[in-house]
């Protein structure tokens, strides 16, 4: 994408913006769905995500491909829908208490439910995003580590041990899987 | 030619999965895997595994359709306004969460006051109960509004808005310290959710938590729920460790960091308080956590963590507890409530109990049809009924039967009624003319005035919390529209006096993350400055560690953090300077030098300032090699030998750091290791070996500190038992030492536990039939060598075994040190893998394993492993036995880490000598 297009989103050219969401909306609908693992809440955050980098153009320094940052954007919004669930845990937790009602399974355990025979899943669904969203970026959207350090802020050695102790409980589960 | 370790290559292996190897490092890698058939199948391995992820990862996400054809418009229709915001202003829906505090607050209703703190009076005058109070007060609260949550303060007039946390991760819950002076609050920055505590001005900012599993403050929903303990030192936070559906309550000293773990279970964010007294910590778990619906129990342990009651377990088993109580102010017991249908209408029947911990004794109170609130100092019961088309009425009730009839408007909902600290009622209704009322009603209902009304959304309702300042002047209620929660601040002393005041709008929140605003509290200055709330301890990356490596040529003194910062030479002096130790009080390290000559003794400040020479003696005076501390816990002595020149016996001292009073501790010439003071400093304990022994045996000795009344500990061991270990232990209090004691004979039990008193009688602790490795506080530590295994018996009868090494190896011999906590950390060598570290708690009911293969040589030795005073780090020195000329290594661990990933490697230094960590003062 040319710094013209850049330049037309940033004053709100709708051909432009309509070109940016084009170019974007299926890799970063990909990234949401591979990380929340929820079609509907992925469409939910592919639509923040690129309105918040539409919004936030102007911070777009160059530094990294407009890619990589968008995708930045999308980790980042994806990573606090999934903190907002952990919360949402807790609050129903309390409501549950005040109305005594049971709550009700969330996306990711009826997932599990239902898959319950995919070793593989019961242990990524495990992982903490920490370790998850590295191999997620690594072997769905074949990013190299310095791509996935930049997205992620953190040091290509962090990325690499990150993906050594996911690769290691993976390996164990897939193994005991090929048997 | 180069040829790559195994190691090497199994790390190259998982680098070259990741593209991170040059071409050197890939031919060499090849070469080594040619040669290598271990090491090519694993590689083998590992590059199969790539494969089967993309196959699943694709297989899972490729066949879901991609994004609906609305995302282009929808963002199309709200990117219109992009150049003239650069906030989103519409468009979040509001979310699940949101909807849940809408219903949750249409749920509480009921009313549960403040701690109380002050007595009430039930005056029915016009007159507000107000403190005198500064006005500039502080309002601290989490909002999103820069886009991620942040914490702010503000004074209640809406003035002096300030962005605590400023931080792209999330931060919010926060809580006052109580003397108004810090905030404790959560945080994501570290990747998961963990409390910090920052100062007032956002200075000062300390991780309390880490480690894998997420912390939690609990939640001020109910009026009850503060985390801080009366006193500030220390504060309540709930775990969720990772893969487990139970949460742990745990409560942390903040200055040194020891956690006393409360309760774990299906814990209730809210509930979780300190008694007025802080003797006792009150939370409410599920009973029946696998059956809903739920099940409510009220429990209260002491704040040690110990005698946790069951409130469910000391009332009838017909009633149900709610999920509700107070603490008195003046009794030092908490007030609940219970339901019970009665037969035969069925009718729901409130009992309120009142239930004295420290007698374990329950009152009934009163029978009441259906609970509001009830005020218990008073012998005041406050009755209401709502809801039905009759609208707000409530019903003061006291004990004689008489009331005051209250009907506020028939045409309102009430939402919710908080009791303030000084006993005044805040009531937010919700009317059907689309208002929002807040009223204020004195003690005892006699009066009733409202405050203020607002316009609110009827689609969305309000959650309308209420906070009040602890001196009952202001209130905070937040409300909800269709995309944001808004916080309002009400001056009660103006709204009452000028019915038109309006409320000061605090910053929105669109998310759904919501915390409660926390007011900070009164404070009086004088007592705060005299017993401030204590500050936690430096932050555990920060401690130093003072320690002597020969990295520049000759040995220095050197001290770094943990993490390996700010390496900082002390010495910097071509002489010898080594076996350096901190001062109690962590201002002045004392130390061996040869600068002068000959091996002397000195002191410098911590920074290496102030050097002076403590002694001048021809006899090469030094510390124990075993690396006890020479200082009194008083800080005021030292202990060190002397050796005559040319022999191999030396004699123990003890002198003043001013250089006076020295005094012969021993007066034979002997070999004297494993000094220590005892912990009220009165006496000094040694181990004396007599070299002309057969077998070398080692025995313990005890001397006052005036080098008097010498007794030997171990004089009156029976025949055939003799004191192994060369470990011992002081009692807390100092007058008496444990030590352990084998057997030689094969007959009998073969180890035991000794108390010893300091005449040297002694009294048996224990017995085992394996020899003893350790024992504490009535925890038996059974090894034998060569050792598959630890165990642990507890007093109570129960056990544990670590299984040490893997299953082929034998653990050849252990290292282990106790901290003064009484955590273990041990190394066992193990004949095929090398050195295994693990941790282990006092007793044994929870262990890790802290690093596999340390040092993959069999011959290191690891000795001088010391605990950082706060249990956060290890150090240890490794020597290669095999190559003398090789420098010691010193290995800084993050324990805290490492017991959660096995796989973090240690800090390594080049050293020459034993680590001292700076104490806490």
């Amino acid at each position: 994408m040319d710094y013209r297009l850049i330049e037309l989103c940033r004053v709100g050219d709708s051909t432009a913006i309509e070109n940016f969401v084009r170019t974007y909306q299926q890799d970063v609908y990909r990234l949401a769905l591979s990380i929340l693992d929820n079609p509907a809440e992925a469409e939910d955050a592919t639509q923040e995500a690129l309105l918040s980098a539409l919004r936030s153009l102007d911070s777009f320094q160059g530094a990294s491909s407009l890619k990589t940052w968008v995708y930045s954007i999308t980790v980042n919004i994806c990573r606090n829908r999934l903190q907002r669930h952990k919360r949402n845990e807790r609050l129903t937790k309390i409501l549950g208490e005040v109305l005594r009602v049971r709550s009700t399974p969330s996306v990711e355990e009826d997932t599990i439910q239902h898959e319950s025979n995919e070793a593989l899943w019961r242990v990524i669904h495990g992982m903490d995003e920490k370790h998850r969203i590295p191999v997620v970026l690594r072997y769905y959207h074949d990013l190299s580590v310095a791509e996935i350090a930049h997205i992620l802020q953190i040091p290509e050695g962090t990325v690499h041990s990150r993906l050594n102790i996911a690769r290691r409980q993976l390996h164990d589960v897939l193994k005991e899987g090929r048997l | 030619m180069n040829q790559i370790s195994h190691k090497q290559a199994i790390k190259w292996i998982h680098r070259r999965l990741d593209g991170l190897l040059t071409k050197k490092q890939h031919s060499l890698l090849d070469e080594h895997l040619y040669s290598c058939d271990s090491c090519r199948a694993y590689a083998a391995e590992m590059d199969w595994l790539p494969a089967q992820l993309q196959n699943k990862f694709h297989a899972r996400w490729d066949e879901k359709p991609g994004p609906s054809s609305k995302i282009m418009q929808q963002i199309t229709e709200k990117a219109r306004n992009i150049p003239m915001t650069n906030r989103i202003s519409s468009g979040i829906k509001l979310s699940a969460g949101a909807v849940t505090l809408i219903v949750l607050a249409f749920a509480i209703n009921f009313a549960v006051s403040q701690l109380r703190n002050s007595s009430v009076t039930a005056t029915g005058t016009e007159t507000v109960n107000t403190l005198q109070q500064a006005e500039d007060r502080l309002l601290a609260f989490a909002s999103d509004q820069t886009g991620n949550s942040e914490i702010y303060t503000m004074r209640a007039d809406g003035s002096g808005l300030t962005n605590l946390t400023n931080d792209p991760a999330y931060d919010g819950s926060p809580f006052w310290s109580p003397d108004g002076k810090r905030i404790a609050f959560e945080s994501d920055r570290s990747g998961i959710s963990q409390i910090y505590l920052m100062d007032a001005d956002s200075s000062n900012v300390i991780q309390l938590t880490t480690g894998e599993a997420a912390h939690y403050l609990p939640m001020n929903i109910d009026g009850i729920t503060y985390p801080w303990s009366p006193d500030g030192s220390k504060i309540l936070f709930l775990e969720d460790d990772p893969g487990e559906q139970v949460w742990t309550l745990i409560s942390q000293n903040i200055k040194d960091g020891d956690k006393i773990f409360l309760a774990t279970g299906q814990l209730y964010y809210n509930g979780v308080s300190w008694s007025p007294d802080g003797n006792y910590i009150g939370y409410i778990l599920d009973a029946s956590p696998d059956s809903p619906p739920l099940d409510p129990d009220i429990h209260i342990t002491d704040a040690n963590g110990n005698n946790p009651r069951d409130l469910k377990k000391v009332v009838p088993h017909t009633e149900q507890l709610d999920s509700r109580y107070r603490w008195s102010s003046d009794r030092g017991s908490i007030i609940f409530t219970t339901t019970r249908s009665d037969p035969p209408h069925a009718t729901l029947v409130t009992i309120v109990y009142e239930y004295e911990p420290s007698s374990d004794t329950l009152l009934q109170k009163d029978n009441l049809k259906e609970m509001g609130d009830w005020e218990d100092s008073q012998h005041l019961v406050t009755e209401f009924r709502s809801f039905e088309s009759s609208g707000l009425i409530s019903v003061w009730q006291y004990p004689d039967g008489k009331g005051n009839l209250l009907d506020v408007d028939t045409q309102c909902l009430e939402l919710n009624i908080k009791r303030s600290p000084l006993g005044n009622l805040a009531i937010a209704a919700y009317c059907r003319d689309n208002q929002f009322r807040l009223y204020w009603a004195n003690t005892d209902g006699s009066m009733i005035k409202q405050l203020l009304s607002l316009p609110v959304d009827a689609t969305v309702g309000s959650p309308a919390n209420i906070v009040w300042s602890p001196d009952d002047r202001y209130i905070t209620f937040d409300l909800a529209s269709s995309n944001q929660f808004n916080v309002y601040i009400v001056d009660t002393e103006k709204a009452l006096s000028d019915p038109s005041t309006q409320p000061v709008q605090v910053l929105s929140s669109e998310d759904t993350d919501y915390s409660m605003p926390s007011w900070q509290p009164v404070m009086n200055n004088k007592v705060a400055e005299e017993e401030p709330t204590p500050q936690p301890s430096p932050q555990a990356k920060s401690r130093l560690l003072a320690f002597a490596s020969t990295q520049n040529g000759d040995s220095d003194i050197y001290t770094m953090h943990a993490d390996g910062s700010e390496l900082t030479n002390l010495t910097n002096d071509p002489a010898y300077d080594g076996n350096p130790f901190w001062s109690p009080d962590g201002n002045r390290i004392a130390f061996q030098s040869d600068r002068s000559g000959s091996t002397q003794i000195y002191l410098m400040d911590a920074d290496g300032s102030n050097i002076s020479q403590l002694t001048n003696e021809d006899s090469n005076p030094q510390f124990d090699i075993n690396g006890n501390t020479p200082w009194s816990p008083d800080g005021r002595r030292l202990i060190f030998s002397q050796f005559s020149n040319g022999e191999r016996k030396s004699k123990l001292y003890s002198m003043d750091v001013d250089r006076t009073n020295k005094i012969t501790l021993t007066n034979e010439p002997g070999e004297y290791v494993w000094p220590s003071w005892s912990p009220n400093g009165e006496y000094i304990a040694f181990i004396s070996y007599e070299s002309q022994e057969r077998p070398i045996v080692p025995h313990l000795f005890v001397v006052d500190k005036n080098g008097n009344g010498l007794v030997e500990l171990t004089g009156s061991l029976p025949m055939g038992e003799s004191f192994s270990a060369g470990n011992y232990y002081w009692s807390k209090d100092g007058t008496s030492i444990f030590f352990m004691v084998d057997r030689n004979e094969n007959q009998g039990p073969a180890s035991t536990v000794y108390e010893a008193n300091l005449d040297g009688s002694l009294n048996v602790i224990t017995r085992a039939s394996k020899p003893i490795l350790d024992w504490w506080n009535g925890t038996v530590l059974e090894s034998e060598t060569p050792a598959p295994a630890l165990t642990w018996l507890r007093s109570d009868g129960s056990q544990a075994t670590l299984d040490l090494c893997r299953s082929t190896d034998q653990a050849l011999n252990i290292a282990y040190k106790r901290s003064y906590n009484g955590n273990l950390v041990f190394g066992a060598n193990c004949s095929a893998s090398g050195w295994i570290l693990y941790w282990a708690n006092p007793d044994g009911t929870a262990t890790s394993k802290l690093m596999d293969s340390l040092i993959p040589v069999r011959n290191d030795i690891l000795f001088n492993i010391t605990w950082s005073p706060d249990d956060h780090f290890i150090a240890f020195v490794s020597l290669d036995s095999d190559s003398s000329n090789v420098p010691n290594t010193l290995y800084v661990l993050d324990v805290e880490q490492a017991r959660n990933d096995p796989s973090i490697q240690p800090l390594k230094m080049e050293t020459s000598s034993n680590p001292s960590w700076r104490p806490i003062p």
